[in-house]
């Protein structure tokens, strides 16, 4: 099973959210979708399933339409912040019944495991939907994301306003669904180094386009921080991909995207060379600083 | 279970718990006018009208602003979203037109007519389609969508009173639509048929397209 984008745009307005997007998402994986703040992460999630209408291209599962096909969407779950769907002042219902709701339109729906979380996260069934705190939304954005039983699977910025145990509960919960090898999931982020050793692929959405798609060990082998003299640094980088310059009087310290397999010669050359995290590989790719090659 | 009995299950409870809400509005203001102003038939039938609205209004505001959201954000299609909603409204005019009768025929056995129920038939249409167009503006643009619903209001308004005014005893209401001739009579029943129709399409084409926000 695999979920294709395939060439998707979407203008609101005047604005360009997504532009000409395509992607390949396998089953069985944990993706962590990364972007910057209107990169278009949660547009492209919300269009993947179908929660949102195109402008241009499409979404198929298994070579199928998404778009108002009740055959496809009973595989995909995209659990956004509740804050701009269901969480309206007017929205009184109580947090029972928005899960009751959950139970019935999810076809694989995993009553203990949505229990396990209520009780795990000491989320109150009684309150109203209007009065939970930012953490206590995300709490049931998650449980009704890893109940839901879907096999794609999409979280949009999960962790947001929960503490450390709740953050590292949810992670643990999220492995063993994974686990199960049935599921795939694609989560959005702006907290990257608690996450990276979660994703095994990541994707990089820079305004409005897929960036990158790569699985995160081999991103972060070949992503290294070279750092020396100016000519050093110069000509260690000689023909390569270079990102994130920074210059400090005669030093210079740079990003260097190597190709599979390569490595930087730095033979006579007085250069440090030390890996990235995901995070200062995002900054690097991603950052307002020129790049050049 | 096809989505559609899906929806309408998950929406079972918000729709009863406003429909109560509304019909328990509708039989305090009955009692006290019954006590305190000698009710009369007249006042079920404006208070029933009153209660239909409120309900329309507030089962439409939980659609545009819960339940639509909900259902689609949890993998629902529009098109069965569309289904489930217009069936439920059906299943309620259903309902409300039991009532009435049932309430009638305890308190006015004398007044059930079968062109007082197409009345009431009509009436509940003609909300429902105009709210229907509202609800679209609504979620568009929420103070245009505000001024359609308060000009809607003011006219059921001044038309309760004005008919209030003019029909001096519970059985002139009846004599008076019984005196309507047929022909205005089928015709205003084809109107509130074409502005329920309106309604129905203005809204679903609206939902054919509908992102969640």
């Amino acid at each position: 099973m695999s979920l294709t984008i395939n060439q998707v745009s979407k203008v609101y307005g005047k604005k360009v959210a997504l532009n000409q997007l395509s992607l390949e998402l396998e089953d069985g994986k944990i993706y962590g979708l990364i972007g910057r703040n209107g990169a278009g992460k949660t547009t492209l999630l919300s269009i993947a399933s179908a929660q949102n209408a195109a402008t241009d291209g499409e979404v198929l599962l298994d070579g199928k339409r998404v778009w108002e096909n009740e055959e496809a969407l009973k595989d995909i779950c995209f659990s956004r912040e509740i804050a701009t769907t269901a969480t309206d002042s007017r929205n009184t219902s109580k947090v029972c019944e928005y899960l009751r709701i959950a139970s019935i339109l999810y076809p694989n729906w995993n009553a203990e495991l949505a229990d396990e979380l209520i009780t795990e996260f000491g989320l109150d069934r009684k309150m109203r939907m209007n009065k939970l705190s930012k953490g206590m939304q995300s709490m049931v954005t998650i449980i009704v994301a890893l109940a839901s039983g879907a096999r794609f699977t999409f979280l949009d910025e999960p962790v947001t306003g929960l503490d450390v145990v709740a953050r590292e509960y949810f992670y643990k919960v999220l492995l063993d669904e994974y686990a199960k090898g049935e599921r795939t999931f694609v989560i959005s982020t702006h907290i990257i180094e608690e996450a990276a050793n979660v994703f095994e692929e990541v994707i990089f959405i820079h305004e409005g386009k897929a960036l990158l798609k790569e699985e995160t060990d081999s991103l972060l082998e070949r992503t290294v921080h070279i750092s020396g003299k100016e000519e050093d640094v110069d000509a260690v980088c000689d023909g390569k991909k270079v990102h994130h310059v920074e210059k400090l009087g005669r030093s210079k310290a740079v990003t260097v995207l190597l190709n599979p397999g390569e490595e930087p010669d730095t033979k006579g050359r007085d250069v440090d060379i030390r890996p990235l995290s995901l995070q200062d590989v995002f900054v690097a790719l991603c950052g307002k600083e020129e790049s050049y090659e | 279970m096809s989505k559609v009995f899906r929806i309408m299950k998950a929406d079972f409870r918000s729709t009863a718990s406003v429909y109560l809400r509304s019909l328990m509005m509708v039989a305090f203001f009955f009692i006290y006018f019954r006590i305190f102003c000698g009710g009369t038939f007249i006042n079920l039938g404006m208070l029933l009208i009153w209660s239909q609205a409120i309900m329309i209004y507030m089962l439409s505001m939980q659609d545009i602003s819960n339940s639509i959201p909900t259902y689609i954000g949890m993998g629902c299609t529009r098109k069965s979203v569309s289904i489930a909603i217009w069936i439920r409204w059906f299943l309620l005019l259903m309902i409300s037109i039991g009532i009435y009768a049932l309430v009638c025929a305890i308190l006015y056995p004398e007044m059930l007519t079968i062109k007082l129920f197409i009345t009431q038939i009509s009436t509940f249409m003609m909300m429902l389609g105009l709210n229907s167009v509202i609800m679209v503006i609504r979620d568009r643009n929420q103070w245009i969508g505000v001024v359609f619903g308060c000009l809607m209001a003011a006219g059921i308004g001044i038309g309760t009173v004005a008919f209030t005014k003019t029909t001096e005893s519970a059985g002139i209401i009846a004599q008076k639509i019984g005196s309507v001739s047929d022909g205005i009579f089928s015709t205003s029943f084809f109107i509130a048929v074409a502005v329920l129709l309106f309604g129905i399409v203005f809204h679903t084409i609206r939902l054919k397209k509908y992102s969640v926000r």
